[in-house]
């Protein structure tokens, strides 16, 4: 079940076009990567489901039902952090969590899976910046909202809130929580997210499943041998393609290559001293599929 | 709507400001009424009692502060996206701040009478509140008359720096506009008497409203404003519902 359909979405400010016919739906239950570079429309798409901009044109539905700039009703089950918290200084942390949520069990329960107790009674405006991106994620998820929207929510993390987020973001997912998330930090989003929408000068250009995207990359092989310069000779001669010859590296293109490759060096007696199999990751194919596609 | 309210009047109710407004405007009160009761050739203990021992004047500046930061609030701390995502409308929002405002601003006006018969049964037992201060009012009536006509020619000013506030992401920049435009506003109210009398269609512009509660107790004002209470009455009215229209058809079309 689609529970966020965006279609033909259309924004300029002024002259400048800054979305051009964004259109892509998310299955529930699914957490899903919006990446591209900064000032490429992310920001933008999300204020928009979000009602918080206005668009010239295009649809957004949330849960079968349209919601625009003027009419916010279907957002009741939606939770959102966008660009930074906004939280209410004077307020405690348990204080702006109250503000919004629907129950007092839905606060004690947000706050004890974020490991916010030690400061959640203190007041925000005194928060460390990790504490008030911790509270703007509690914020979001407070009444566990069907559609989570986050722009850069590892912004500010200790590695070991990065890890009770991912950890939050998949149990919930696993629940049927549907994440929509922006970030810059790829290695956490490769860890967490279901699919990608890649957006590049406001169009999509890519729109695929985290596997695929990294099935994109090239695999490398890199060795460190007895003979580096004979060793390079002799894989080049057998046809495999060499990206770099110190340290040599080769790129993988058939599963059972390694066997192959180790063993014609074992027969011309050259010593693998050093071997290191390089995965493909998000952050080289996304720059791939970025330079490649000319918008 | 009710939410929304409750939210606002959480925030009011939280804030450390609303708990220092309350001490100082007691401090005020009671340094005032111990002048009086001191000193009452210069500060007369009737009088001081109907302007709440001059707690009316300092209210004016509580609310024009309260109006100014809570719009401007909300785009200041970016807590306006938590608002602004939510299932409610952009009108619903503002509406609920006016009506935040109207709840506070009864809410101060209360207070101050209460406290100002308790300072006087206290300080000055000897003063009349049933003193016929003549046009049929005594001290208490003229008094709860009074700050009623003021709440009203307040939130004509309130309205204002709504409106104004629409334009401000900073809530000191706002507070410091409304203040100094109610200062404005006071000093071209008395100019607005003079421009009357030389042009009379001038009795319609909003300054010359600002006159309904002086000319309750003083019906010869009539020949400044050649406006009657009631028409100045539904003046009022009606250039606070025509700005605050205003203010929210800005609101509407705000974005984030």
């Amino acid at each position: 079940m689609k529970i966020l359909s965006v279609s033909n979405l259309n924004q300029s400010f002024g002259s400048r076009h800054v979305l051009n016919d964004i259109s892509f739906d998310i299955k529930s239950g699914t957490i899903v990567g919006l990446v591209g570079p900064n000032g490429a429309g992310k920001s933008t798409i999300m204020k928009d489901i979000l009602g918080l901009s206005d668009y010239q044109s295009g649809t957004i539905t949330v849960a079968g039902t349209n919601t625009s700039f003027q009419d916010h009703r279907p957002l009741k089950q939606v939770g959102a952090l966008i660009e930074y918290p906004g939280l209410y200084p004077f307020l405690t942390g348990w204080d702006n969590l109250k503000l919004f949520a629907t129950s007092t069990a839905n606060v004690e329960k947000v706050v004890s899976e974020l490991h916010m107790n030690s400061y959640i009674k203190k007041r925000a405006g005194h928060y460390s910046l990790g504490m008030k991106q911790k509270l703007g994620i509690a914020l979001a998820l407070v009444n566990e909202p069907d559609l989570v929207i986050l722009d850069e929510p590892m912004n500010g993390l200790d590695p070991q809130s990065v890890k009770d987020l991912r950890d939050l973001i998949k149990q919930m997912a696993g629940n049927g929580t549907t994440f929509l998330i922006s970030s810059h930090i790829l290695s956490e989003l490769e860890k967490l997210a279901d699919d990608l929408i890649v957006i590049k000068q406001g169009r999509i250009i890519q729109h695929t499943s985290m596997k695929e995207m990294l099935n994109r990359d090239s695999h490398f092989i890199i060795l460190k041998t007895s003979d580096d310069r004979a060793a390079n000779s002799l894989v080049v001669n057998a046809g495999y393609q060499v990206t770099a010859s110190q340290p040599l590296t080769i790129i993988e293109s058939e599963s059972d290559e390694v066997a192959k490759i180790l063993s014609l060096l074992s027969e011309n007696n050259i010593e693998v001293i050093d071997f290191q199999h390089n995965e493909g990751n998000l952050e080289h194919s996304l720059l791939t599929v970025l330079a490649e596609e000319k918008v | 709507m009710m939410i929304l309210i409750r939210q606002e009047l959480f925030k009011l109710f939280k804030k450390h400001s609303t708990w220092i407004s309350l001490i100082v405007m007691m401090v005020i009160q009671i340094g005032f009424a111990v002048m009086a009761k001191i000193h009452p050739d210069v500060f007369n203990p009737q009088e001081t009692y109907t302007t709440g021992y001059y707690a009316t004047t300092l209210l004016v500046f509580y609310l024009i502060a309260a109006s100014s930061s809570i719009i401007t609030m909300e785009f200041q701390y970016g807590t306006i996206k938590n608002l602004l995502y939510r299932e409610y409308s952009r009108g619903k929002i503002i509406i609920s701040k006016w009506i935040t405002l109207l709840v506070y601003s009864i809410a101060w006006l209360v207070w101050i009478n209460i406290s100002s018969l308790l300072i006087k049964f206290i300080l000055f037992p000897k003063v009349d509140l049933g003193a016929n201060l003549g046009h049929g009012y005594t001290v208490l009536t003229s008094t709860i008359v009074v700050d009623l006509a003021n709440l009203l020619t307040v939130w004509l000013i309130l309205s204002i720096v709504i409106l104004l506030s629409n334009l401000f992401k900073n809530s000191a920049a706002a507070i410091s506009v409304g203040i100094i435009g109610s200062f404005v506003t006071n000093i071209m109210s008395g100019m607005s008497a003079q421009l009357v009398i030389k042009w009379p269609w001038l009795k319609w512009n909003p300054l010359n409203m600002l006159q309904y509660p002086d000319q309750i107790l003083s019906p010869s004002e009539i020949h400044l404003t050649r406006l009657t209470l009631t028409q100045l009455f539904s003046g009022n009215l009606v250039y606070i519902v025509l700005i605050l229209a205003a203010g929210y058809l800005v609101f509407q079309h705000r974005t984030v």
